[in-house]
């Protein structure tokens, strides 16, 4: 074999540029491990330079030197293409913007340990695996590196009973999503012999399942592959897989613990759950999904196909429309009524997750550019959430004053006359998750919306859509009272004392971070825009 | 007509007027905190540049086209198929709206001068904020670019209603209730303005494109109903003004000039612009529900104006009463309606900003408006009284004041259109009760406004705190000076001001030409007074007009089916049947 045929197999089948990011951040999540433990008794913010000197070289290589679209390597496992890419970006800036929301943080709920910052890194590696990988099996271990980092960082507060019961929640019903996960997994590989996301689309929707399922034949007396069942199968495996999904998510009628797990944890951890696993999962499932949504159609054109796999469409399209109702709804309906800002935010981020929803389910109906325009639309809205939302939980942070105090609406009385700008900040947040102009939060929702009404008139399926977008601003006027009520307090209410919010410089920076984002993406969205019908197109394959 | 002349010289005009409060927001925001004084001077500074750039668009612009001007159009967003276009232009609807809420802005911002003494910096940046929103809303001709506007109006406005209103448990309740109603209606239109863009703006949310397009009769009828709810709520037409006296009685002074004198305009602005032109067959369809509403809203606002103890309240009501009206004329359809609408919303704005501005003045000196706590007011503050009594009776819309001609154009407009036209088409015989009845409505206004003058400035000085009020300052004079000028120029020479709307309301009124084909064409679209009553005798009944088109279709059908082309073996019995048969069609069957 002569050294170029190795040079070429290796850069096909081993490229280590294609995970380049993941690797440089799980250095620097191990060198964080022992930079803890050699130099113990230093400050945590050195620590904090490093994680974030390590995203942030992770991320200049992400947005610069990504391999080109549609690459994958190791044998199919990964892709790194635009989809990947857009997802690898959020997952590093949200664990950037979390490190630096912590650094003041942490000490002052006496949790601040090194671990911390390693584990938001690991946490990292698995969203960029679930944005990268190409394979179930790769997902699987996104998702488990993912979750098995979140279960410590919501118990990081070892002295809190509330946080203590937060990881133990999320971990006994993370345990039970990934099992069904997993299961799903195993469903699908028994009904189709390969766990590769490309495989399984390039197949062609024949299902040549593995050698135990067979049936026997009567009529010549042999075993064969046992169609039927496979389909089942298959179509079980398909079901577990969502469920598996929609628990990360938060979705209804899996959103259980997301109140709970979110008020106990630390809330930069909260922040960084709300938005960074919300995203990862969504790439996941995207990517999952939106393969084998035609599964039935392409099967059909193939062999016999069996009603069940037919319908296959129509009954994830209905469920998700469910799903992604139900979501919205009972997240703001709640929210409603909460008079601590963190579970409010908690359960707005329910509803966050249905709005999200809404794109899936139209993509899952569409088909080329509007099918791209609206996976799009669902990629920038997770952008565009990501800022607004750890923006809003940045200031619930500043405004924490140990344990669990200042959390409380009332505890926001009157800021707006003693601290003006993070005032001014909160403001952006809220009528950026109120989905109000000109912030990324209105740009969001109007192209979901508007994926929904486009598909409304594009297909014969006007009355699902249209539904679903008239759902979805009902939604929106019911959330605008309450992210409201924290800016009456903060503008309209005076003190009655002044708390002590301290503008420390690393969360601050991580503030006006957010807010600039905010402002920014609501007022020039085109090139975020673009970038995201880019991973769009980037996604499927053929 | 192309709406848009198809070479666009570069201009920057509008860019620069939407924008420049902007950036007195903007250098409002690095000033300190306790220099109070240099934010109102910055804020003033910025308010009248404005105004004086925005003097350009009156003089600048070409009389006797309907097309827009100071055309700017660009792209701002592309998505795929969708693209948002940075798009703006003034036509003769919405050129005066912007010169009102240039003109009055500066106003608000001198009459805040010592009312507002906390926060001074912030609520300048409001209010530039505020103009910025509004000239955006009423320039855009992408409904994308309207629509981002719209909503940004509420924010401001919801900080001036909660922060510096009166009373602190009432004025965040108001806040809210303003925010709420104002976007629940929004929502709508906006699913509405995708489903247009969709549908039939080719992915773009071009006006003049949608215009074009022509929508189909069947989606016009729920999308005018989103349109209109949203338009009617701002504006606001009878059973949605809840949120307004609530909002009006809370608002700080200026708050409540901007309010009353443009934010609420933008709900009739809206119908104008967008929910009539886009939806003919809709506008036919709900005319009568809206002209009903519109004439409730007139008199029902007068009523309850009448037995209002708070004066600020008395005005939020007659508020109610007077944009009854401006609807009642847009709903005519026909010139004198239109641009009496158009003309009394801008003598509107001026004659209820100065009122509140009034009620300010007063509030500021006793810290009440109760008219029950005032009386004789008159003897102690005579310069007062008389720009109090000019701007009262520019409100009751006495002649030789801008509120008369505005009144007078709709009333003629909607009798002329209630004997022979678009509302005695849409509404039956007898539409010109609507009139009729507004007409009592200008009567009512008289009572309430006149009583409420009566109560407050004549008689005797009863209450001992009203016997040492100072009279007007030079800067509270400078204040109203303009308005009133104003009230007198519009009232004795309103022509300048209806020449500028002429074209865009004519153009503005065939839109309707299809769906009023039973309104003669002539009498529509000139309006002389004669000719109305000329067609009004010979034209026939409205109920006849329908037998006629029935007959019409019958004869039609007769005759296609004595011009069919005989097909070997259909024989003469055949024919016979079709005939019978498409006979029988229109006709109930009789009973025997």
């Amino acid at each position: 074999m002569n050294p170029s045929g190795i040079q070429l197999f290796l850069k096909q089948n081993f490229d280590i540029q294609t995970v380049m990011p993941l690797i440089v951040v799980a250095a620097t999540a191990l060198l964080v491990l022992l930079l803890e433990a050699t130099i113990r008794g230093k400050s945590r913010t050195f620590l904090t330079a490093v994680s974030l000197v390590g995203l942030g070289v992770a991320l200049l290589l992400t947005l610069f030197n990504f391999p080109g679209a549609k690459q994958s390597s190791f044998y199919g496992m990964v892709r790194t293409d635009a989809f990947a890419q857009f997802f690898t970006v959020i997952a590093l800036a949200a664990g950037s913007l979390t490190l630096l929301l912590s650094a003041n943080y942490l000490p002052k709920i006496k949790s601040d340990t090194g671990e911390f910052h390693a584990l938001v890194l690991l946490a990292v590696c698995g969203m960029i695996l679930m944005a990268i990988g190409n394979d179930l099996i790769v997902l699987f271990l996104g998702i488990e590196t993912m979750s098995i980092a979140m279960y410590i960082l919501c118990g990081i507060r070892v002295d809190a009973e509330k946080s203590n019961e937060s990881s133990l929640k999320y971990l006994l019903l993370g345990a039970f999503a990934s099992a069904f996960l997993l299961f799903g997994i195993a469903l699908i590989y028994g009904a189709t012999g390969t766990t590769n996301i490309e495989a399984l689309i390039n197949s062609g929707g024949v299902l040549y399942g593995i050698s135990g399922i067979k049936e026997y034949q009567w009529d010549t007396g042999a075993y064969q592959f046992a169609e039927t069942a496979a389909q089942y199968f298959f179509i079980l495996g398909v079901a577990f897989v969502f469920l598996g999904f929609a628990f990360k998510i938060g979705a209804v009628p899996f959103h259980m613990w997301t109140p709970d797990v979110y008020q106990g944890a630390p809330t930069s951890v909260t922040g960084f759950m709300a938005v960074g696993v919300k995203a990862a999962a969504f790439a996941a499932l995207i990517r999952v999904f939106l393969g084998i949504v035609d599964f039935g159609d392409l099967y059909s054109s193939n062999a016999i196909a069996y009603q069940p796999l037919m319908d296959l469409k129509d009954v994830l399209l209905g469920v998700i429309w469910l799903v992604a109702v139900l979501t919205m709804t009972l997240g703001n309906l709640s929210a409603l009524i909460q008079t601590n800002l963190k579970r409010m935010l908690a359960f707005s981020s329910i509803a966050h997750a249905g709005y999200a929803l809404v794109g899936v389910s139209v993509a899952l109906r569409l088909s080329g550019d509007d099918r791209d325009a609206a996976v799009g639309a669902v990629m920038f809205y997770l952008l565009a959430y990501m800022f607004m939302n750890l923006g809003a939980f940045g200031v619930v942070i500043m405004m924490n004053r140990g344990n669990d105090e200042g959390e409380h609406l009332h505890d926001y009385n009157g800021l707006a006359s003693y601290r003006p700008l993070v005032a001014a900040a909160m403001a952006v947040f809220m009528f950026s998750l109120a989905g109000i102009p000109p912030t990324a939060g209105f740009v969001g929702k109007f192209y979901i919306f508007s994926a929904a009404v486009s598909a409304g008139t594009v297909e014969g399926y006007g009355l699902y859509f249209y539904s679903l977008a008239i759902i979805g601003v009902l939604n929106s006027i019911i959330s605008v009272y309450y992210y409201l009520y924290p800016l009456r307090n903060m503008y309209f209410v005076s003190a009655e004392r002044e708390h002590k919010v301290e503008l420390r410089p690393l969360m601050s920076a991580s503030i006006l971070i957010s807010t600039i984002f905010v402002l920014w993406i609501g007022v020039m969205p085109k090139g975020f825009l673009s970038r995201a019908l880019e991973g769009a197109k980037a996604l499927f394959f053929g | 007509m192309e709406l848009i002349p198809t070479n666009i010289a570069p201009s920057y005009w509008l860019s620069v007027i939407t924008f420049l409060p902007l950036v007195g927001a903007f250098v409002l925001l690095f000033l300190p905190r306790s220099e109070k004084n240099s934010a109102r001077w910055v804020a003033l500074l910025f308010a009248v540049v404005t105004f004086l750039v925005s003097l350009k668009l009156w003089f600048g612009f070409e009389l006797g086209t309907p097309q827009f001007q100071f055309v700017e159009q660009c792209d701002w967003i592309t998505f795929g198929k969708w693209k948002v276009q940075y798009f703006l232009g003034v036509d003769g609807i919405s050129l005066l709206i912007v010169l009102l809420t240039t003109f009055l802005t500066p106003i608000v911002v001198l009459s805040a001068w010592k009312a507002v003494q906390e926060k001074v910096k912030e609520y300048m940046i409001f209010m530039l904020l505020l103009e910025t929103a509004m000239l955006g809303a009423l320039v855009s001709l992408d409904l994308f670019l309207f629509y981002v506007f719209w909503e940004l109006m509420l924010i401001p406005m919801y900080f001036l209603i909660g922060i510096y209103g009166s009373n602190p448990e009432r004025r965040r309740y108001a806040a809210i209730k303003f925010f709420i109603f104002t976007m629940v209606g929004s929502v709508f239109m906006l699913i509405g303005i995708i489903y247009l863009g969709a549908k039939y703006g080719g992915y773009t949310f071009s006006y003049p494109a949608i215009l074009d397009a022509g929508i189909d009769v069947y989606p016009q009828m729920w999308l005018f109903l989103a349109f209109a709810v949203t338009f009617a709520i701002k504006v606001p037409m009878f059973p949605f003004h809840t949120w307004l006296p609530d909002a009006h009685t809370e608002a700080p002074t200026g708050g409540s000039v901007i309010l009353a004198g443009i934010l609420l305009k933008m709900g009739t602005y809206g119908f104008v612009r967008f929910a009539m032109p886009l939806f003919p067959d809709g506008v036919r369809f709900f005319m009568p529900a809206l002209a009903v509403l519109a004439v409730i809203g007139i008199i029902y606002g007068a009523l309850v104006a009448m037995v209002q103890p708070d004066v600020k309240r008395l005005v939020a009501f007659s508020s109610v009463s007077h944009l009854g009206y401006v609807m009642l004329g847009l709903f005519a359809l026909n010139a004198m309606g239109v641009q009496g609408g158009i003309f009394q919303m801008i003598s509107h704005g001026l004659s209820t900003g100065a009122l509140f501005l009034i009620v300010g003045m007063i509030y500021e000196r006793r810290h009440t408006r109760m008219i029950s706590e005032f009386g004789g007011l008159a003897k102690v503050m005579p310069v007062f009284a008389a720009c109090f009594l000019i701007v009262t009776l520019s409100s009751i819309g006495l002649p030789s004041t801008n509120g008369f001609v505005g009144e007078f154009l709709i009333l003629i407009g909607a009798f002329t259109s209630g004997t022979n036209g678009a509302l005695s088409s849409a509404c039956g015989p007898g539409a010109y009760w609507f009139a009729i009845i507004a007409a009592l409505g200008v009567i009512f206004g008289a009572v309430y406004m006149l009583w409420m003058f009566q109560r407050v400035m004549y008689g005797k000085v009863t209450n001992p705190k009203n016997e040492n009020l100072k009279d007007l300052s030079l800067r509270e004079f400078v204040v109203l000076a303009p308005i009133i000028l104003f009230i007198f120029i519009m009232g004795i020479f309103p022509t300048p001001f209806l020449r500028r709307m002429e074209a865009s309301v004519k153009y503005f009124n065939n839109h309707y030409a299809k769906q009023f084909t039973d309104v003669n064409a002539e009498t529509a679209s000139t309006d002389a007074p004669e000719k109305a009553k000329q067609a009004a005798v010979t034209s026939e009944k409205p109920g006849r007009a329908f037998a006629r088109a029935r007959e019409a279709v019958a004869v039609k059908k007769d005759a296609d089916i004595n011009n069919a082309p005989s097909r070997p073996g259909a024989g003469p019995a055949l024919k016979s049947g079709m005939k019978k048969r498409a006979a029988g069609v229109p006709r109930l069957p009789e009973l025997k």
